[in-house]
This record gives structure tokens, sequence and C-alpha cells, in this order.
């Protein structure tokens, strides 16, 4: 096998690299600090426009304006080339310093790891809006994943969820306590195996500072801050599949570990196998050696005819297999089953949302910019801007290549059922094979560099805007942030994606602890939203819906019949609120109108078949209240067991 | 001798599942009409749901049917064979019907058709429902 042709040499003095030239040094640097200075100019053009279409990126919006404005200073401040000679020098002589001592790497790496494994644990995301937590816990409390479910290729997770359980029983703690735990300390899992792991590869402490700086500031460890979701395990497994692959292309004998870990990986999560063409490159790498036939697969023209043909069969298994191509209805079901984006979308817009569609686009590309590092960004642009300078046809880069391909490819097309904005967990696999890519090709970079300084100056561009980046744990962690953001990113899916928007809009204000605000809040989300509004429209129904209930809370329960009433002309098909709608009207005291409204439920949602017991309870308090009423019973009796009924639907 | 209450929970969900089995073989049948005294028009059914874990007590839905061509205003007392009331007001259109529902530790239904003479005391308490 071919090793890599990157010589620890070259990349400490880039002065020996047979094409060096210092047009190439200046026009390399020019372009690190412009791309750095698009990068930041982003993050703060966004922060004025928190609810717009760049919530990738609006980290700073959530800032008080004074932390703003220090914050950018420390940024531009970080790009200076006076500044990063200086710190990125110090920040290698410090890693150089740890390096050189084997053991005590060692310790540090796993002291590291644990501690930071501690403190996601302790910064664990304040909502569990991220992941469909509920929905998850409800499904681990009705069944008990076997070992049978791992043969089982209907299911699409079922090792996660094993592991889980398993974990919760051996713990004795509740399934969501035991998913933060396990999150975490796969974030830790992380640190330290990438520490011990750049341990491993013959670079300078200056690169590999830099890739200390991609791996921390990847906007998908979020995953690891205590997430409750099936996906902080598949991204450790993917992380350490590369991680292996690496190791592999050096010649190391790992490929048992390798085809381990990926098969572990597929049953932690199907997405893994996207990681397949890769392995089959590779596999094929590794026999070129033995096989000619072997060799002449791994022509440039005959990967790029293989890739070409996967992606014709693709197209065709979207057209015809998954019927993907339009949307009939409006049912999750028929999203959920066809998996993949709608070129044709039957809503109208702003809300026609499909494969081509400009904003689908937009959401993608910040999707990327949330989830993995701006150092890769800037990295893959200078590689394109310099790609003469790239060996391209490495079979290291290939891998990778191949890897990050299909899951750019899956995470454009696939349909996130709730939007970019909310099912980022489930994209946020993409950085993981897209930072490896990014690590392989540094090391070409660098070694076109010519002189340290011109590496520093490099390092401390990518570094730059990583500090916003990392922003996100920040405000994932506190909750009047989160509330804001959840609002906002809410508002903007709404324009957007649309479908499970007023659910984000609605946890994020739900976070507002005043009853007051949270009220000004939620009426000022629809009126800005209403310009929009669809016949019918679910999501506008569900935050009149909601809002209701703040008023109900705050005992205004005129004003909350009003918006149950809007929340159903929006939004007929919500049989919800007619029964939210009846306990607000008994609390008026209208008891007429609420067996009304009770008995339009029950006819919905309980005939012929009971689905909501609560709705003939309700019936009968309508009954029995009525009853009191008729026989004159003192008023202040009925008020108390008005009283009950409210308590028991807070 | 062991609690009760240290019995696994295998042994558990068995000894649940016994004790429940008279009451999910009955699940989703409706009774035979029942006709409410004084009203002959009206008819009376009830079926059990469901059993509420939480509460430990039948989810039981009744139904009052109106078969007459006038309106029927109906006062009733709606009591398990456990003796625990139900009291509430419906006004039924002709040949329509009303559903509604309770939790009661009991599972046989029986109505009785309530006027401002048998009415129990008011405001005393023994007219609530729980």
């Amino acid at each position: 096998m071919a090793k890599p042709r990157v010589s620890e040499e070259t990349l400490r003095d880039g002065a020996k690299s047979p094409v060096a030239d210092p047009i190439t040094d200046r026009n390399l640097i020019i372009s690190a600090l412009g791309l750095s200075g698009i990068l930041i100019t982003l993050y703060c053009v966004a922060s004025f426009f928190p609810a717009s279409f760049l919530w990738g990126v609006n980290h700073l919006a959530y800032l008080d304006p004074v932390a703003r404005v220090l914050l950018l200073i420390v940024g531009v401040a970080l790009v200076i080339p006076f500044c990063s000679t200086r710190y990125v020098t110090l920040a290698e002589n410090l890693y150089g310093f740890v390096l050189s001592r084997r053991v005590i790497y060692g310790v540090i790496s796993l002291g590291i790891g644990a501690g930071c494994a501690i403190c996601f644990y302790q910064w664990r995301i304040s909502t569990d809006m991220y992941g469909d937590t509920r929905t998850l816990l409800r499904l681990l409390s009705s069944r008990i994943y076997t070992l049978s479910d791992l043969i089982n290729p209907r299911e699409t997770e079922p090792l996660t969820r094993m592991v889980h359980q398993t974990l919760a029983n051996l713990l004795q703690t509740d399934i969501k306590s035991t998913f933060e735990i396990v999150s975490s300390v796969c974030g830790g899992i992380l640190i330290s195996a990438s520490l011990l792991f750049l341990r491993g590869i013959k670079a300078p402490p200056r690169w590999k500072t830099l890739i200390i700086a991609v791996i921390v500031t990847t906007g998908a460890n979020q995953l690891f801050f205590g997430h409750v979701e099936d996906y902080a395990l598949v991204y450790l497994c993917g992380i350490l599949f590369l991680m292996t692959a690496w190791s592999w292309f050096e010649g190391k004998n790992v490929f048992p570990l390798l085809i381990g870990l990926f098969i572990v990986g597929v049953r932690l999560h199907v997405e893994m196998i996207l990681l397949l063409p890769a392995l089959i490159f590779g596999i094929l790498s590794r026999a070129k050696g033995a096989s000619l036939h072997a060799g002449s697969l791994l022509r440039g023209r005959s990967i790029a005819l293989a890739v070409a043909f996967t992606l014709v069969c693709a197209a065709l298994a979207y057209v015809f297999y998954f019927n993907a191509y339009q949307l009939t209805g409006e049912g999750q079901e028929e999203r959920a089953a066809k998996i993949f984006m709608p070129v044709v979308n039957p809503l109208r817009p702003p809300h026609s949302y499909s494969l081509l569609s400009i904003k689908h686009l937009s959401d993608v590309s910040q999707e990327f910019l949330l989830t993995v590092s701006p150092v890769v960004w800037i990295i893959l642009a200078l590689c394109l801007l310099f790609h003469r300078h790239i060996k391209w046809n490495e079979p290291r880069i290939t891998f990778y290549g191949l890897a990050s391909f299909y899951v750019v490819l899956f995470n454009c097309t696939v349909n996130p059922l709730l939007g970019m904005v909310r099912d980022w967990d489930l994209l946020s696999f993409a950085a993981a094979p897209l930072t490896f890519l990014v690590i392989d090709l540094s090391r070409h970079l660098f070694s076109k560099l010519q002189g340290s300084s011109i590496q520093r100056i490099v390092v401390g561009a990518c570094i730059a805007p990583s500090i916003f980046s990392c922003l996100i744990h920040y405000i994932n962690v506190t909750n009047v942030l989160s509330a804001r953001r959840l609002e906002n990113v809410g508002e903007w899916a709404y324009r957007s994606y649309y479908w499970g928007s007023s659910y984000l809009i609605d946890v994020g204000q739900g976070m507002i602890p005043n009853a007051g605000e949270q009220i000004a809040h939620r009426q000022a989300s629809i009126d800005r939203l209403l310009p929009l509004k669809s016949t019918p429209d679910p999501e506008i129904g569900f935050l009149y819906s909601r809002l209701g209930g703040a008023y109900y809370l705050n005992k205004s329960h005129e004003l909350a019949v009003q918006d149950y009433k809007k929340a159903l002309e929006t939004n007929p098909a919500d049989r919800e609120v007619r029964r939210l709608m009846t306990i607000s009207l008994m609390l008026m005291w209208k008891f007429d109108e609420a067996e009304h409204a009770i008995e339009t439920f029950n006819d919905s949602v309980n005939e012929p078949i009971v689905s909501d017991f609560r709705g003939l309870l309700m019936a009968q308090y309508t009954y029995y209240l009525k009853f009191l009423e008729d026989r004159k019973v003192d008023s202040a009796f009925i008020q108390k067991k008005l009283d009950g009924i409210f308590l028991r639907n807070q | 001798m062991k609690s009760p209450l240290s019995l696994t929970s295998g042994f558990r969900i068995i000894l649940c599942s016994v004790l429940l089995s008279p009451a999910l073989l009955m699940a989703g049948e409706w009774s035979t009409a029942i006709g409410v005294p004084g009203l002959p028009s009206v008819q009376f059914r009830w079926r059990l749901v469901d059993y509420d874990m939480n509460a430990r007590r039948n989810r039981i839905e009744w139904s009052f049917a109106n078969e007459s061509d006038s309106i029927v205003t109906l006062r009733y007392k709606v009591t398990s064979e456990r003796n625990e009331p139900q009291f509430g007001i419906v006004t039924l259109a002709p040949h329509h019907r009303k559903i509604a529902g309770w939790l009661f530790e009991g599972m046989n239904m029986s109505v009785t058709q309530v006027n401002q003479a048998n009415l129990p005391p008011a405001a005393d308490g023994k007219t609530q429902s729980k």
C-alpha cells in the first residue's frame, strides 16, 4: 500500500517542498485570512438577524451587546498575523512539551477525556427539544430490545437502544439519565481517542494544534452534552472507524478492527452504511498489491464511473422505489416512508419546500456550518483554490473523500421530517468524514507553506472563527438563551421547511418563566408569521392553541377560549383544542358551550372506539356541573369543583 | 414470610394479569340496553373500556340514547355495584345519543332517573362525584 507522501520534515519547514514558492505562500495566506474574515463577517451579520436564513451561524445574537463586541474584537485579533504567530507558537510549544513525554501524554490524554466527560455532563443541553426525547423514552419504556433485534434489518438503531436499556438496568438509573451519561462519556472517549490518535501521527505540534482545533470546535459535539438521542454512540463509532482507517492506510494491521467497528456502527445506527463505499475502496486499495485487476479498478476514471453508477442507481431508487419525487399529501407517515426530500411539494409558497428549492440549499449549508467546524470549511476552500498542490489521488484522501461524499449527499437529499433546524443531530454524522478529509488535506496544504510563521498565520486564520461556533454549547446550556434561539430558529423553520416549526417555537417560549412575558412572545410570534399563513395551517393553529394554554395557566379563560377558537379556525382538524376549550368554558361557567365542545370532540375521537378517555371524563364533568347548576347548588361549591378541574389540567 | 410488595416484577405481572383477566375479557362489549325508570324512550348502555393502572379503577363508558321523536332532558344517577354514584343532566335530541365515562372500582352499572323529589341533599358534599 502506498504510504502518505507528506513527510514530517516537509511539514516542519515547508521550504523543502519541491513546489513551494513565495507567491503561492502569499496567495495562500491572503486566501486564508480572507476566508476567515468572510466567516467572521457572516457570524457578525447573522447576529443582527437571528430569525433569518443564517440560523447556523447566529450564535452571537444571544450574547449581550457588550459581550458580542468584545468577542468580535477577540475574533478579529486572533486572525491578525501579529497575534496568531504568538498564540499558535504558545499552543504548539505547550503541546510539544506534553508530546515529548510518552507516558505523561497518555495519562494526560485520558485525564483530559475524563475531565471533558464530566464537563459535558455538568453542562448538559438545557432542553430536550433537540432530540425527540419524549418519543424515544416512550418507545424504550414500551419494549425491550434483545439480541434478536440486532439481526433484524427493519431495526435502524437496535444496538444503541439495547446498550442504553442494558446500562439503565445495570446502573439502576432512569433511561433519560442513562442517555445523558452515555453521551457525555462518549464525548470524553472521543477527546481521549483524538489526543492518542494525534500522538501516533508523525507531524509537528503546529499541525496537531490545528487538528485539535478542528475536533474541539466541531458543532456536532453538541451530541456529547447530555443529548438524549440515538446519535452519540454512532458518531463516536464513526470517528473511531475513520481513525482506524488512517492507521490502516499507514500500513498497520488493523483491518479486523476496522471491519468490526463498521459492523457495530451499522447496528448502532443505519447511517453508518454511508461509509460502505469508502470501505470497499479501502479493501480494493489493500488488494491492489495482490491483484492487478484491483489496481485497474482504482484509477481515477474507474472510481468516477463507479460513483456515477451508484448515483444513477440512487436516482432510480429515489423515483421508482421510494416514490420520493412527489408528495401527495401532508401526512408525516408519507414523508417518513419516502425518506427523501420531494422535488414536488403540494404545499403552496412559502411552504413549498423541496429538494431543489433555494431554501433547502440554504438550510443544508447552514446545517453544515452549525455541525462542522469552521476550520473544515476554510481548509476545504483553500484546498479547492490551490487544488494543484494536493495529491487528490492518494488512497487515503480518496477514502475520506468517498466517505464524505456519500454522507453529504445523504444530508442534502434526506427529508428530516421535522426540518433541518430541529433534526441537526441526525445530520451531524457528516462532521466525522469531513473532519478526517480535512485532517488529511491539511497535511498536504501545510507541506506547501514555506516557513513556520506562515503556517502559524494559516492556523490562526482557521482558529479565529471557531470561537464563535463554540458558542452553541454556551447557548444550549443557558435556559434563557436556548429559549430565545429556539424561538428564532423556529420562526425561520416556519418560513422554510414548515413542518414541526411551531413545536420549536413553543418549546422556546414555554421556557420563558414570566407568564406575561411568555404570552407577549407567543402573540408576537403569531403576528409575525400570520402574513405567511396557509389555509388550513396546522403550525399556526398549534401556536394559537399554545397561546390559549398560556392564557389558561394565567387564569385568563376568556382570552384562552378566544385563542382556542382561532386555533380551530386555522386548523379545524386539531381535535385536542376542543377538549382544552371545554375546560376553559367550564371554568367560565359556560356549561352549555362546554357541553357542545366536548360532544364534538367525543364524536370525532371516541366514536365508535374510545381513543381518549379524557373526553368521556370531561363530558361527565360537564353533565355533572350542569346538574349542580340545575339544582341551584351553592355557587361556592361549584367553584370549588371548578378549581379542582383547573388544578388537574394545568 | 415475604411481604407481597417484595414480589418480583415478573410475578406481579402474572398476578395482575390473572386479576384483570375477567375485566379484560369484557372490555369493549356493550351491555344490553337498560331502560331508564320513568323514561321508556331512553336507553342506557355501558361498557368497560379498560383498566387505569395509575388510578387502579375500571374505565367505564356509558351512553344515553333517545329513541323518541321529542327532546328529552334527563337527570340521572349512574351507580356501580359498589355504590359509586355519578350524577348528571343531559338533554337528548330526537334519535340521538350522548356518551360519557368515569372511573369505577366496580363494573356493573345501573341507572336511575333523579327527579326533584328524590334528589340528594344539595351542597353538602354528598352529591359530589368523587
